[in-house]
């Protein structure tokens, strides 16, 4: 199913505007997006999540007008937030089957087999007697998993769910959502690059409440092509090549230079070519105007 | 470190906005509170008694109220101080800072005490402000006292608050857990009454325990007579500061537990379950599964499924509740205060009563119920901010349950939680019952009392609860904003609004009788109740509206989520309650037009009669009524009665009469005629009183008839002033018309000769002749006073008349009720009891005691002339007591449930034993028209009845019983404005007529000698037998028979009021005499009586081991210090002044002495 977004807006009484005439469609798939902190990512998902209101324009799903009939969207919708708890002294099969009494399964033996599904399908059958209060943080993060797919969701929304889970944690929550992935509409937003590059077909890059760039991963990618540069500098001389150069980012080697990695559409003495990063996309994405401005010196 | 502790928080407080509606909240309600009191919201009423508001007592009284409500301020700012950093989760980001504990604890504690101590600092100035208030009534303002206030404050208040902080604050930094803060208060709550119950009858420890010094002050000044109540500063006794000293103790030790233990770490120290460890499992990687769209899975929100989703959520909510320990240790104490209230319940005055189901039902009217509420004020709260508490919010609402289902499985679950708890008072009533040996189980009185009629007042307050925590997001303040809404209703009749239209949840009170169930009462209760329920219903819809869900960022933005929730189906629902809740506030509105017009206005009507018509009160020569003929028809079903009487006139005075004074019942309409001509001159109909002239006036010895026809004052929905019953209908002939002006009676001096003109009793009548024609349903039994001559059927209604076999003192009543009747002929009488069929506990005693008093008082005062005598029982709602109305005994249902195995006096036999005693004296000694009146009869005739106790009981019990007397005469005075000495009390004045005067017959008796003491009375009583005598022609007859050296006891005891104290200092024994050294003193009129010549008989009574008494002396004292020497050939144990309760002292602690220590 297709969702559409036009026209969103959304000002805090402290004046931030969180969305700004933020427009786009989703389809089919995993979709990544990415954003720096507080570029409004939350409030975007929160939205659509029908968790609140925006001041202007609409969201659909398919037929469904979601700021309107925010209850039929809910049936459909399998949400993630950022963080969240979950209440004390109670073990994962029995809040799962509280969430499925919430999600509508009326019946007790169809609940019972849809906690049975997701527990397998999240790793925690073994740990599902446990409170979940006690659980880690990767296994509350698959547990957030099994709650939402409670209801055969068809879009699901997860927001920067691999923050704070260690490499073998987050490769096995990447891997549990890839699966259910596949057949419906996943919005993925997170600030980690390689999650995007590792999951989605598509992506945005969003920044104060816009999106700045829109494409799929492959293609930003390949528009890069021989337009990123390196080069080990002195991490003295960072600034002075920060000004001279469109700088994408900088890393220190084992030497402790600095590697940086530069943006350009011309050949740049002294640096040697390299395959563009879904990262390098990225920053420029975020930077825009400033490196493409310095691109060009 | 800990300035800064303490300067961050204080600061924090004072910008918080909380605390200062906290601050115009305790002003405010202190303001109102002591301006309503004090009547600026009324006229100043007549005659009043000073009753000083602002007296260090009546100040101490009235901070009782707020040191409770104080409490409540220890959770939301003690509590909160140190729960806040838990609840954001800084302690983590906190305890990693190099604080100090005791930095950390101390800033913490006392920066939000200082807060709670403005507060009250507050709140104290606001009633020294409101003293100043001008129009406040003169007789509840004395003159400004500093001291009161600061005695208050520093000795009660602030020691309250102090240590119950500590415990507070040391329960939440151990627990971390808020709500056990507010569970500490409601402890102190329990502890108070539980005390109160275990150490009944013990004030001291009572006192020593109370943690707020209620009973300490109420110890302290128990003795108090209004006079000190209004002057005296509370002394600082010992049971005061030892009760500080305990309780501070008690704070300071768990403060410094918890001190100790208390670390700076992630997790509370304090867990009841040991926590489950569990390896990590790794995760393995499972086969393939099935698609997650192959699962065959049915969604469905169908209203039916919602119904389902409701009952199974509020069952998880309930879970939560119930498996938390905090509920647990609620429900332990519950239970044992409960069955510690028991004997409260059952301890009514002077008597004991068995636990049938309306006594124990009546525990958790006024403390069961009042925890049930707290834990739904404190659970709804949890419930509402449960999942946002817990962080879990936005997984529930993006679920597609919708807010109804949500909102209703939360106000559910409370119910759910009500439900277990009243169960939990059910079968705590049922093993009360069990545990004292009473089998009569009613289930379904247990069933609907707890049910239907206090869960609906249970379930308005859950739907208010859920409201105001919806509405009020600060749990805190949500759960005091509800104490207050629930405390501060019980304010608002203070200042004027008294109609249960706005008076939240409105509960009339229902007294149960089993003879007559709830009555009529029951009806508006209902109706109250459900107006008050659609009321909550409507709140619960607007908690619909603007239930949280999501992130709501303004009000204007809840506001515009609300209108989009107010759909054609809220509308039409709303539309549907407030149509309900409309019609009824209606019903209720018409009932309450209907009732008595309100007292200012009653008076002011009644004050214009006394004025206007007060120029006949001099109309003294009145025609005496006769013979009476009446004819009663009582409609129990219906509320009401139709009577049709005739009176006979008899001019008794040698002038003839033309004008007559008649006063008609107030509440009854009544037609009357007379059988000659007749012009009503004058009359005043809101008083019902009539001058009437007639023609010809009514000569000497002549008689002319008087006939009326009364029907009752319809019942309305709040009152029912028929005095007709469903069942147990109790009609006394004070409502027929009367004779004569009706004003100042009773108050006419011993001395004044014109109050020999007519009896105590009754109005315009000596003796009569009465004939009774009675019906009522046929299901029920009439009891009219006389002897039974015909009994039938008619109209499918039960008729009896009945026809005195004496003349009878124009004062009787009426009975009718579904009767159980025992009989048994004794002597030449026979005697009658007619009582509910299952109030057969007493009867063999009541019996018994009628048959000791006839055998008693036919002995020593003249034969019995009634060929039969009726005890009838009425409801418990009519009153409590028993009286003797010709051969009737109509007797109070609580004096048919008596406990007559636990009391220390068999109460059944004891009233029947004083009733029928009445016969002689009340009977046939008849009193004038005069103060002291109740001498000759309620203080004689209590007087007998201890002989007859004695008799019966040995006189071991009946020294109990004169005990018992002494406390209720020492106790009466402390309420009494001005004591009158015995031979001028006043009828109402019991204390003296029952309390006093038995003791003055007792000590008189005693030393004269008991057959001396009955031949004097059975003199008096023939010689006076065609007069009225009043109270000074005993006392004359008294001096006559009584010899010189027994004089001051006449003089003592019935001409004054006098009492004393005597103290026992040491006791001596060598070989074969004791020494005594002991002072006596004499009080008269609460001061030392000077004469120190005083030649008083005391009686020294010695036991021995075993307690019993080895010797009895009497020796004459002086004033002031004594000492004697007794020959006793052998040790005593323990010697006792005054051991038979001869003399009246406020402290008997003091006449024991034991020789063993």
């Amino acid at each position: 199913m297709k969702l559409t977004i036009q026209h969103l807006t959304k000002t805090y009484p402290n004046g931030t505007k969180a969305i700004d005439h933020l427009s786009m469609d989703i389809e089919k798939g995993m979709f990544g997006l990415l954003g720096p902190n507080g570029a409004g990512k939350s409030s975007l998902m929160r939205t659509i999540a029908t968790l609140q209101q925006p001041d202007s324009g609409s969201i659909t799903l398919g037929d469904i007008n979601v700021l309107k009939d925010p209850k039929e969207l809910r049936k459909l919708l399998g949400y993630l937030p950022q963080s969240f708890g979950v209440y004390s002294k109670i073990s994962g099969e029995k809040l799962l089957d509280y969430f499925a009494l919430l999600k509508g399964i009326a019946s007790k033996k169809e609940r019972s087999m849809m906690v049975q599904y997701v527990l397998e399908l999240t790793n925690l059958y073994e740990v599902r007697k446990k409170h979940v209060s006690g659980y880690s943080g990767g296994m509350k993060q698959r547990f957030g998993i099994a709650q939402l797919l409670l209801n055969k969701p068809k879009l699901i929304i997860v927001d920067e769910p691999t923050a704070g889970l260690d490499p073998a944690e987050r490769n096995r929550f990447l891997n549990v959502l890839r699966e259910v992935g596949v057949e419906n509409t996943v919005i993925f937003s997170t600030h980690i690059v390689e999650d995007v590059k590792e999951l989605c077909s598509d992506m945005a890059v969003m920044n104060h409440g816009k999106i700045v760039l829109r494409c799929t991963p492959e293609e930003a990618i390949q528009q890069l092509d021989a337009n990123i540069w390196i080069k080990d500098i002195d991490k003295n001389e960072l600034t002075q090549a920060e000004n001279q150069y469109a700088v994408l980012s900088s890393s220190f080697n084992a030497d402790h230079s600095l590697k940086i990695r530069v943006y350009s559409e011309e050949t740049l003495p002294g640096f040697q070519p390299t395959t563009p990063h879904l990262e390098d996309v990225y920053f420029i994405a975020l930077n825009a105007p400033n490196i493409l401005h310095k691109s060009h010196v | 470190m800990f300035k800064s502790v303490f300067l961050f928080e204080l600061k924090s407080w004072l910008r918080n906005p909380v605390f200062y509606i906290y601050l115009l909240f305790f002003g405010g309600l202190a303001f109102l509170a002591f301006i309503g009191t004090a009547g600026f919201f009324d006229p100043e009423p007549k005659d009043a008694t000073a009753d000083y508001l602002n007296s260090p007592y009546g100040i101490n009284y009235m901070l009782q109220f707020f040191n409770k409500l104080f409490l409540f301020l220890l959770p939301t700012i003690v509590g909160a101080t140190i729960y806040k950093d838990f609840k954001a989760h800084r302690h983590s980001l906190l305890y990693s800072f190099p604080l100090h504990k005791h930095s950390y604890f101390l800033g913490k504690f006392l920066s939000a005490f200082l807060v709670v101590v403005i507060i009250v600092f507050f709140t104290y100035t606001s009633l020294m402000l409101a003293e100043q208030v001008p129009h406040l009534h003169n007789t509840k303002i004395g003159a400004f006292n500093a001291m009161g206030y600061l005695q208050s404050l520093c000795l009660y208040t602030i020691p309250n608050l102090l240590f119950s902080g500590l415990i507070v604050f040391s329960v939440v930094a151990y627990s971390r857990n808020i709500y056990a803060g507010f569970m500490v208060v409601i402890l102190m709550f329990f502890v108070q009454n539980i005390s109160e119950n275990i150490f009944n009858g013990h004030g001291f420890l009572i006192a020593l325990f109370d943690p707020l010094a209620q009973n300490t002050a109420d110890f302290i000044t128990q003795n108090w007579t209004l006079e000190d109540k209004n002057f005296q500063l509370i002394p600082v006794e010992q049971a005061i500061v030892y009760n500080r000293i305990v309780w501070l103790t008690i704070g300071s030790a768990l403060m410094g537990y918890v001190y100790k233990t208390f670390h700076f770490s992630e997790h509370p120290n304090f867990n009841f379950r040991v926590k489950r460890k569990f390896s990590k499992v790794a995760a393995k990687s499972h086969g393939r599964l099935p698609d997650l769209n192959s699962l065959s899975i049915t969604y469905n929100f169908t209203l039916k499924n919602q119904f389902k989703q409701i009952w199974k959520l509020s069952h998880f909510d309930f879970r939560s509740i119930a498996k938390s320990w905090m509920f647990y240790v609620f429900i332990f104490f519950g239970i044992v205060a409960v069955i510690f209230s028991i004997g409260r319940v059952t301890n009514k005055e002077e008597m004991i009563i068995l636990p049938v189901t309306h006594i124990v039902l009546t525990i958790p009217a006024f403390f069961f119920t009042n925890i049930i509420m707290l834990l739904t004020f404190m659970y709804s709260g949890l419930l509402v901010h449960k999942s946002k508490t817990s962080n879990m919010d936005q997984l529930i609402d993006t679920t597609a349950t919708t807010h109804w289902v949500f909102l209703l499985s939360k106000v559910l679950a409370i119910v759910k939680m009500q439900l277990v708890l009243l169960l939990i008072m059910l079968i705590a009533g049922l093993t009360i019952q069990l545990y004292n040996g009473y089998y009569h189980f009613e289930l379904g009185l247990y069933l609907f009392d707890l049910f239907v009629l206090k869960f609906l007042g249970l379930l308005i307050w859950a739907l208010l609860s859920i409201t105001i925590h919806t509405f009020v997001r600060n749990t805190y303040l949500g759960i005091f904003a509800l104490i207050l809404i629930w405390l501060g209703g019980a304010a608002l009749p203070q200042v004027g609004i008294d109609t249960r239209l706005l008076l939240f949840n409105f509960t009339e009170p229902i007294p149960y009788s089993d003879l007559n169930g709830y009555g009529h009462r029951l009806l508006p209760y209902l109706l109250v109740k459900s107006y008050w329920l659609l009321a909550g219903l409507l709140l619960l819809i607007s908690t619909y509206l603007f239930w949280n869900r999501g992130f709501l960022f303004s009000i204007k933005e809840r506001w515009s989520k609300a209108m989009q929730r107010w759909d054609k189906r809220v509308l039409l629902v709303s539309t549907v309650l407030f149509s309900g809740f409309f019609l009824m506030g209606f019903a209720i509105y018409k009932g309450e037009q209907k009732l008595e017009l309100a007292t200012t206005s009653q008076n002011a009507l009644f004050e214009n009669f006394e004025k206007t018509f007060d120029k006949y009160s001099s109309i003294e020569l009145q025609p005496k009524i006769t013979s009476v003929t009446l004819n009663i028809d009582l409609f129990p079903e219906e509320s009401r009665f139709a009577i049709h009487g005739d009176y006979v006139l008899t001019n008794k005075t040698g002038n003839s009469i033309d004008t007559l004074l008649l006063k008609n019942g107030f509440d009854e309409t009544t037609t009357f005629t007379f059988d000659r001509d007749y012009r009503i001159i004058d009359k005043d109909d809101y008083v019902h009183f009539y001058v009437i002239a007639i023609d010809p006036p009514l000569a000497p010895s002549d008689s002319l008839h008087l006939n009326f026809d009364m029907s009752s004052k319809p019942a309305t929905l709040f009152e029912n002033d028929s005095k007709v019953l469903g069942n147990g209908t109790f009609i006394k002939n004070n409502i027929f018309p009367r004779i004569g002006y009706f004003l100042n009676r009773a108050s006419k001096h011993p001395t004044d000769t014109t109050a020999r003109r007519q009896n105590y009793y009754t109005q315009g009548a000596d003796l009569v002749d009465l004939k009774t024609i009675i019906s009522t349903s046929k299901d029920q039994i009439a009891v009219a006073p006389g002897t039974l001559v015909k009994q039938w059927k008619e109209n499918d209604r039960n008729y009896y008349e009945y026809q005195s076999d004496s003349k009878i003192k124009n004062s009787y009543s009426f009975n009718s009720g579904d009767f159980e009747v025992v009989e048994e002929a004794y002597k030449n009488t026979i005697f009658k009891i007619y009582s509910h069929k299952n109030h057969t506990y007493n009867v063999d005693n009541k019996l018994r005691g009628l048959k000791a008093s006839y055998d008693y008082n036919t002995q020593y005062f003249g034969d019995y002339l009634h060929q039969e005598t009726r005890v009838i029982e009425f409801p418990m709602t009519e009153g409590s007591f028993a009286s003797v109305m010709a051969n009737s005994i109509p007797t109070s249902e609580m004096r048919f449930i008596s406990n007559s195995t636990e009391e220390k006096v068999d109460l059944a036999f004891y009233t029947q034993a004083h009733e029928l005693t009445h016969h002689w004296f009340g009977g046939r000694l008849i009193p004038a028209d005069a103060l002291g009146a109740v001498l000759l009869t309620e203080s004689i005739t209590e007087y007998i009845s201890l002989h007859i106790y004695a008799k019966e009981f040995g006189k071991d019990k009946a020294l109990e019983f004169l005990k018992l007397q002494r406390e209720r005469y020492l106790r009466g005075r402390t309420q009494a404005q001005e004591e009158p000495p015995l031979y001028l009390v006043k009828g109402e004045e019991q204390y003296l007529s029952y309390g006093k005067g038995t003791i003055a017959f007792n000590t008189l008796g005693h030393y004269l000698g008991k057959e001396e003491m009955h031949r004097i009375l059975r003199t008096f009583l023939e010689e006076y037998s065609d007069s009225y005598p009043t109270s000074t022609d005993l006392l004359k007859f008294l001096k006559q028979h009584v010899p010189g050296p027994l004089l001051s006891i006449v003089e003592d005891y019935f001409e004054t009021v006098t009492l004393h104290e005597a103290s026992l200092n040491s006791v001596t024994f060598n070989s074969n005499e004791v020494g005594l050294d002991f002072d006596y003193s004499k009080f008269r009129n609460n001061k030392v009586f000077t004469d120190i010549e005083l030649n008083d008989p005391i009686e020294i009574g010695f036991y021995d081991d075993d307690g019993k008494l080895m010797a009895l002396e009497t020796v004459r004292v002086k004033s002031g210090n004594n000492a004697v020497t007794i020959p006793l050939d052998q040790r005593p144990t323990k010697v006792i002044l005054d051991p038979h309760a001869l003399l009246i002292e406020n402290d008997i602690m003091n006449n024991t002495y034991d020789l063993r220590n």
